[in-house]
């Protein structure tokens, strides 16, 4: 099966937050009701009850004047997952078709997922020690329906649909905003982390939308994921085999000389 | 379908620890055991209900799935979603509408488990004299003692013969409030109670935030309503967004705009006085200082006429640009001729038109006869050049020219622009001017009734549209008839010799009176009938804050509110609630504890500083009693609403009510018949209005909506009962022989179909042309299901269109034809008699560039009543004909030096009792904040996000900052001038709670329709 | 076959551990063990036999936390309530040496179980004194390294990030030094009176001369002072 996936066109959204609340009515997530603080964009990040939410970024240009940016934020289902390498109890999957999949059931609430995400994205959800994250309604898409968040967008900045044809219409989409007042618009997740399923179109820079230039998998992760685990975990088999040969050979060995039985050195 | 791939295979060696791998392999546990985990469709099988959101005017689809097996007390909901069907939304959903189970139910942010909402009422609740508390009652004693109350306090109080011997039959102790949320069925029910009652103190929402839409532009065009409606908007070349937030108030016309935007390379304007979510989607952004709007408009009037940019052949053929007006009309120093310093109103008859000697209006088709309405026009506005509007409304010029350039470009005649507003236009003292000010900008530009095009009245609540058209308005009847006034219409034959002008559609009148007086009392003829209507007192202002004064004052001793929270949302909110104390008895009726309901609670009380201008009492000194009757919501019951484009759209009911919540349609329905059986048997004449009224709804309290669908559509009386139903109200007659309960729904049901239940989406299209977006076959839409209003103009004077592109009606030789249906004769040949008087309902059978408005025939720019700049275009301290309830309460700038306005956000819903009592909702936009400039906050000390104190003469308000980059100050005639702005959502009860910005607005009014001016006055800021 | 040397309490005898240094070892081995076992149920893949021990893996992770605390009072115990032995300790640790590398060069063969002559050893031999170094600082690692686990949201996300591998390095240290302590300690029959010695307190004479023979000098023989 095609890989599936959103794109997201900031150009388009409004920031109504019709994706966030959709999110929660569909995944029957509770609110978690935070204290404004001097901005619209209430939740500084997901968390274990809110798998997206909007972004809200103002400034001031010297030439365009003010801007106010909008960003629909939450994961990105990369190609390679960090979370999926390394979580201990295999809890993470990918869909033929592209999601990154989080069982609830195999999950221990660990949190290393947390971690090595580049975008911080897995949630620790307290209530039932789990970490929980978008799905990309697979439920939905594995009925064929689009993911509530699309579903909901009034506008059509959020839409959902076979990888290359939106990557398609991303790039026609790039080509007329650079044309039409947005000299820096970009894609988003074609390229980044090796691909992301997750498709933006920017109106400016990734990092206008706080979004990172370059995502990597943190060092720590990949040093760890890479070099030390796949030989470092040897040593303890190699103690226990070790150990079994000794306790042998030292008994047949003992044997042989005929001492040792009291359990010293002559 | 899809397989899971564990990271096992995806990861070439990595993963997890070699160790465990071998460790596993030694012990031999399987490692593969992929558990199909993916969750089943919750909604799989299960059958969605539509129905339509309860919020904005747009009227979204949205669909129910209900878990029909749970118990009626418990979660039924599975999820809400858009319902991809409506063809206004497709499937979207703002986040109010998504919300939408939290109307009734909840996730517990403990436990994570499913309960109803705990703030929904479920039982009737009773606050006695001097109670500090709700005692819960049931429905029997609630109602019965709500009769008993309404009966004593009527017949105490109750008007039959006033001092002239007119039989006036009113209650003026009485007043009725709300209902724009209400289906049309309980408008229809609710209006006819109160009409029977004798109520003359009947408000709603409409009166304060769209009032002056329908002062505006029924003088103008012919009907109140938007002309266009949601899905037209994609036909657009040009969007002109000003006193609008559409992307937050209204989300889904950015859904049109956007395909506009993609289609056409349609261009968005928005102008504003701070840099909203609008704003940063649209192409072009201006900044207006709040209430300078007709400056804003009077510039670009200017430009079109000094450029000759208007399109010429609409406007000679359309307007009234043509019309010579009579030499007693002048204007001079912002006062038209006429105008009576004593009683601040106008002699408007020195600004009538020449008469022919046949009776017909004197024209020059030139339009260059110095008298005429084009040249008068271009002499008023003169005045509006570029720099002088620029210097009142603080917009950069160079802005203010890339508006004008690109907005006035929609004067080419294949070319159509649209004005999108809603209260940051209508709520102001010049109101109706702000709005007559874009109808006329529209018609210069040739932009009515064209697809595209229009003067669009965003409606913010989902019913408000019907809910005006039920008439919850002191000064109409249902359909647009105004209310009789003692001296001015004493009886039947004189009401129809006044109100029923010789020409246009409105001569008609009588029969549709006739029929609304059929349908409220059947057995009675109507000349006998009308005088059980309350005649209200000639000139007397009956209007939402005139009634908050008499409140005030102690006149009223009783008070209905079908769903509405003026303690939050009225302006001048501290003497609002201050009124209410002085009730004897209140009815609220509604889904939560709204402040209103609570205003005699120690928490209402509160206040952030020891100022009290109106002496707010304790709950021990209030001696009103309370009922609260629990009403269910949108998906709890069924009906219709009418949204901002005439659309009448059907709700089905999804799920059981909450506890023992009742439908307001049940509530009026009981309650009015327990009044009828008080008045059982009296043979008072004054009684006479309630023994008589027709109340037959169906059995066991539970109406029949098609017994009130057929009612309302209109129906052949036979023998005193209902005969078959009239086909439109081209069929109604004037000699009691039909009944119909509202002329402009004929039409609705006119057959054994109820129009509004229809749900086929096709959107058929005219052989040989491109449909238009009408979908005529989905609900029914008023006048007769014409979608686009006014659309004769669409066409040529010949009858072809301006743009076959986007063709709505056209001449094909024999008849009007096309992709909706002709608002105008079907086959009235355009080149024959009347073949292109395109606005039928206006006497002069044209749009009215020139009309008759309290304040003058033409738009004049007046500073608000508090403003911090004198008028640079006139001597008028502001406008001369409104009424000043409270002269002292007028602040200056030496005291408060900055412009206040006030608006709303998408995440939340007028007065908030809807939306702050849903966590989703209150999460998204958790308290009220005061946004204001870096320049100010610096100014004054304040960061970002600190307690702030807003103060008026009127009163505090405490909230929090949001000092951003959004909001400018103004650079006003040389002068910087801050402007900030707050969210009047909030009260104190709810998941969300805070100040109510209301504290701060004034009692003031439009000069036309009383609408409140909540969008400009003056303030000052402080650290809290 | 023998699996560890019988007790003899019929010949001299001389103290190798006190109580305290038994008590807060054999406290270390069992929160080690749980955790590691714990541990491991949570952390493999194919552990569900393993965390079903504990009842499912909520109870696997709070039996992992709880074994944690008490490791970390156990080693608290040990610092505060055994300072003097800490310090002895560590000071036989310093004087690693030539006999100590001599002995580490030979052990293989001793592990093996052929006859190789080792020179004089302190309180703890070559081999003992790298397990010293190493499995005290790797658990050390594995507290601190856990408790930033555990609390994730008071701590640096670069710091939390190394945290997950530090603990998973030092848990592969610490069990590979722990496995090999363990055998070495008892089962190995060149080693075998050292479990007495940590379990009674005492080792035979001839034991404690023959492999910490300087050591047994200080302590008990002629280099011994104040005895």
């Amino acid at each position: 099966m095609a890989r599936m996936t959103n794109l997201y066109d900031v150009s388009k959204c409004t920031a109504c937050r019709g994706c966030q609340v959709a999110c929660k009515d569909w995944n029957q997530l509770p609110a978690v009701i935070e204290p404004f603080k001097g901005n619209y964009q209430t939740h500084e990040d997901t968390n274990g009850d809110t798998f997206t939410i909007v972004k809200f970024m103002e400034g001031e240009d010297p030439v365009d004047g003010v801007y106010w940016n909008f960003l629909k934020y939450q994961c990105m289902h990369c190609f390679d997952p960090a979370c999926m390498s390394v979580c201990p109890q295999g809890a993470y999957s990918k869909t033929s078709w592209g999601a990154t999949f989080h069982d609830p059931d195999k999950c221990i609430g660990c949190q290393y997922c947390t971690y090595a995400c580049p975008f911080e994205i897995p949630k620790y959800r307290k209530r039932e020690d789990k970490i929980t994250k978008c799905t990309l309604c697979v439920d939905r898409v594995e009925e064929g329906l689009t993911p509530a968040c699309a579903r909901t967008c009034p506008t059509g900045a959020l839409t959902f649909g076979d990888r290359d044809e939106l990557l398609q219409i991303a790039e026609e989409r790039v080509k007329f905003l650079r044309a039409n007042g947005f000299p820096r618009a970009t894609i988003y997740g074609k390229l980044e982390l090796g691909g992301l399923n997750k498709l933006f179109v920017l109106t400016d820079t990734p990092d206008k939308f706080e979004l990172p230039i370059d995502p990597k998998v943190p060092g720590q992760i990949t040093f760890w994921q890479d070099w030390i685990q796949p030989y470092f975990g040897w040593l303890i088999p190699v103690a226990l085999a070790g150990s079994a040969v000794s306790f042998v050979t030292t008994r047949i060995l003992a044997n042989k000389n005929g001492d040792h039985t009291e359990g010293g050195h002559e | 379908m899809s397989t899971l791939i564990t990271r096992r295979q995806l990861l070439k060696g990595g993963g997890t620890s070699i160790a465990t791998i071998t460790i596993a392999s030694i012990f031999g546990f399987q490692l593969d055991s992929v558990r199909a985990a993916i969750p089943e469709l919750r909604t799989k099988n299960i059958k969605p209900v539509p129905t339509i959101c309860p919020y904005c005017g747009a009227g979204c689809g949205l669909v129910v799935y209900t878990n029909e097996n749970a118990p009626a007390d418990s979660p039924q909901v599975l999820s809400i979603q858009g319902d991809p069907d409506n063809p206004i939304n497709r499937g979207g959903a703002c986040p109010k509408g998504s919300a939408l189970m939290n109307l009734r139910e909840i996730y517990n942010s403990e436990t994570g488990e499913q309960e109803i909402n705990s703030q929904r009422i479920k039982k009737p609740r009773y606050r006695a004299p001097g109670s500090d508390k709700w005692v819960e009652k049931d429905w029997d004693w609630m109602l019965e003692n709500i009769a008993e109350r309404l009966k004593e306090t009527r017949d105490k109080h109750f008007e039959h013969v006033d001092i002239n011997g007119i039989l006036v039959n009113r209650c003026e102790a009485i007043a009725s409030l709300g209902g724009a949320a209400l289906d049309n069925e309980e408008c229809h029910l609710i209006s006819k109670m109160n009409r029977a009652l004798g109520i003359t103190f009947f408000e709603h929402q409409a009166r304060i935030c769209h009032s002056s839409t329908v002062g505006g532009l029924a003088p103008t065009f012919g009907r109140g309503a938007m002309t266009n409606h949601f899905v037209d908007m994609q036909h657009t070349d040009c969007a002109l967004i000003i006193g609008s937030n559409s992307a937050e108030t209204h989300p889904i016309t950015f859904k049109w705009l956007t395909e506009a935007r993609d289609k056409r390379k349609a261009k968005i304007i928005n102008v504003d006085p701070r840099f909203t979510r609008t704003s940063a989607r649209a192409d072009i952004y201006a900044p207006m200082r709040s209430g300078t709007d007709i400056a804003f408009i009077g510039g670009m009037i200017n430009y079109i006429l000094e450029n000759k940019f208007y399109h010429e052949e609409y406007v000679r053929w359309y307007t009234n640009a043509t019309f010579i007006v009579g030499e007693s009309f002048g204007f001079d120093d912002g006062l038209f001729t006429g105008y009576d310093e004593a009683t601040r109103s106008y002699d408007q008859s020195k600004w009538n038109y020449e008469m022919n000697a046949d009776g017909t209006y004197k024209k020059d088709m030139s339009m260059e006869d110095p008298r005429c309405v084009l040249q008068l026009l271009k002499e008023h506005f003169s005045r509006y050049d570029i720099d002088t509007v620029c210097k009142i409304t603080g917009t950069p010029r160079n802005k203010y020219m890339e508006v004008l350039d690109t907005y006035c470009a929609t004067g080419a005649p294949d070319k159509v622009g649209t004005i999108m507003y809603a209260m940051g236009t209508t709520q102001h003292t010049v109101g109706v001017e702000n709005v007559r000010s874009y109808a006329m900008l529209q018609l210069l530009l040739g932009n009515i009734g064209r697809a595209g095009g229009g003067v669009n009245a965003l409606r913010g609540e989902s019913n408000v549209q019907g809910s005006t058209d039920w008439a919850m308005l002191y000064h109409i009847l249902p359909g647009y008839l105004n209310t009789p006034e003692a001296k001015k219409h004493p009886d039947y034959a004189a009401y129809n010799a006044v109100e029923t002008p010789k020409t246009g559609y409105w001569k008609n009148k009588p029969k549709f009176l006739s029929s609304l007086l059929k349908c409220y009392w059947m057995e009675d003829h109507p000349a006998i009938s009308y005088d059980y209507l309350p005649k209200r007192i000639d000139g007397k202002d009956y209007s939402h804050i005139a009634l908050f004064e008499a409140m005030y004052q102690g006149e009223l001793e009783g008070l209905f509110i079908w769903g509405s929270n003026p303690v939050v949302g009225g302006p001048n909110a501290n003497k609002e609630q201050a009124a209410l104390a002085n009730l004897k008895w209140m009815v609220a009726v509604d889904l939560w504890q709204t402040e209103t309901s609570e205003f005699w609670t120690y928490k209402a009380v509160e206040r952030p500083t020891d100022r009290d201008e109106y002496g707010i009492k304790t709950p021990d000194e209030i001696e009103t009693e309370v009922f609260f009757l629990p009403a269910c919501n949108s998906y709890e019951k069924e009906g219709t609403i009418t949204n901002s484009g005439r659309w009448m759209q059907y709700r089905w009911k999804a799920c059981a009510p909450v506890g023992e919540s009742r439908a307001d349609l049940e509530i009026v329905n009981d309650l009015m018949s327990r009044v009828k059986k008080l008045y059982e048997g009296s043979t008072k004449p004054q009684d006479e209005p309630i023994n008589r009224l027709t109340w037959e709804y169906g059995n066991n309290g539970h109406p029949d909506i098609d017994i009130i669908a057929r009612e309302i559509n209109g129906f052949t009386v036979v023998d005193g009962k209902p005969g078959p139903q009239v086909a439109n109200f081209t069929k109604l007659m004037d000699d009691g022989t039909t009944a119909c309960g509202n002329w402009v729904y004929s039409g609705c049901y006119p057959a054994d179909q109820y129009l509004a239940r229809k749900r086929d989406n096709k959107d058929v299209e005219h052989e040989g042309s491109k449909a238009i977006g009408s979908y005529l076959n989905w609900s029914w839409c008023w006048p007769v299901n014409r979608r686009i209003i006014y659309n004769r103009c669409s066409c040529t004077p010949e009858g072809l269109p301006w743009d076959a592109n986007r063709a709505s009606i056209w001449w094909n030789g024999e008849e009007w034809t096309g992709n909706d249906i002709p608002d105008f004769g079907k086959t009235t040949d355009p080149n024959g008699a009347g073949g292109r008087n395109a606005f039928i309902m206006r006497p002069e059978e044209v749009g009215c560039i020139f009309t008759k408005r309290n304040e003058g025939p033409f738009p004049e720019h007046y500073e608000p009543w508090e403003s911090p700049q004198e008028n640079l275009l006139n001597n008028q301290p502001f406008n001369p004909a409104i009424t000043v309830w409270e002269p002292d309460k007028r602040g200056t700038i030496k005291d408060y030096p900055i412009v206040g306005t006030t608006y709303r956000c998408i995440e939340h819903w007028q007065a908030g009792a809807m939306t702050r009592m849903q966590p989703w909702l209150a999460e998204l936009m958790p308290n009220c904040f005061v946004e204001m400039s870096e320049e100010l906050a610096k100014e004054k000390g304040i960061g970002n996000g600190n307690e702030v104190i807003v103060s008026t003469t009127r009163g505090d308000m405490k909230a929090l900052a949001c000092v951003t980059k959004r909001f400018k100050p103004f650079l006003i005639n040389g002068n910087y001038v801050h402007q900030i702005g707050m969210l009047w959502h909030f009260g104190f009860n709810g998941y969300a709670s805070g100040e109510p910005a209301n504290r701060l607005t004034p009692h003031i009014g439009d000069a036309n329709t009383t609408i409140p001016e909540y969008k400009a006055w003056l303030c000052d800021v402080r650290r809290a | 076959m023998q699996w560890i040397p019988e007790y003899k309490g019929d010949v001299p005898r001389v103290e190798r551990f006190n109580f305290l240094s038994r008590f807060t070892h054999w406290g270390h081995t069992v929160t080690f063990l749980l955790c590691l076992f714990t541990g491991l149920a949570l952390f493999l893949d194919s552990a569900d036999w393993l965390a079903a021990i504990f009842g499912g893996f909520h109870g696997a992770g709070l039996v992992h936390r709880i074994a944690a605390v008490a490791m970390t009072i156990v080693v608290a115990i040990f610092v505060v309530g055994n300072f003097k032995v800490l310090i002895a300790w560590i000071k036989d640790i310093l004087r690693f040496g030539l006999n100590d590398i001599i002995f580490i060069m030979k052990f293989p063969f001793e592990f093996l179980g052929f006859k190789v002559k080792i020179p004089p050893q302190t309180k703890f031999n070559g081999g003992e004194k790298g397990n010293s170094m190493l499995t005290p600082t790797a658990v050390i690692f594995l507290i601190l390294s856990g408790y930033i686990m555990w609390f994730p949201a008071i701590f640096p996300a670069g710091l939390v990030r190394l945290a997950y591998p530090i603990h998973d390095i030092s848990m592969v240290l610490a069990t590979f030094m722990v496995c090999m302590h363990g055998y070495l300690g008892s089962f190995h029959p060149g080693s075998g009176e050292s479990f007495w010695g940590m379990w009674k307190g005492t080792v035979r004479e001839d034991w404690a001369e023959h492999h910490h023979k300087t050591w047994y000098g200080e302590t008990y023989g002629d280099k011994a002072s104040g005895e």
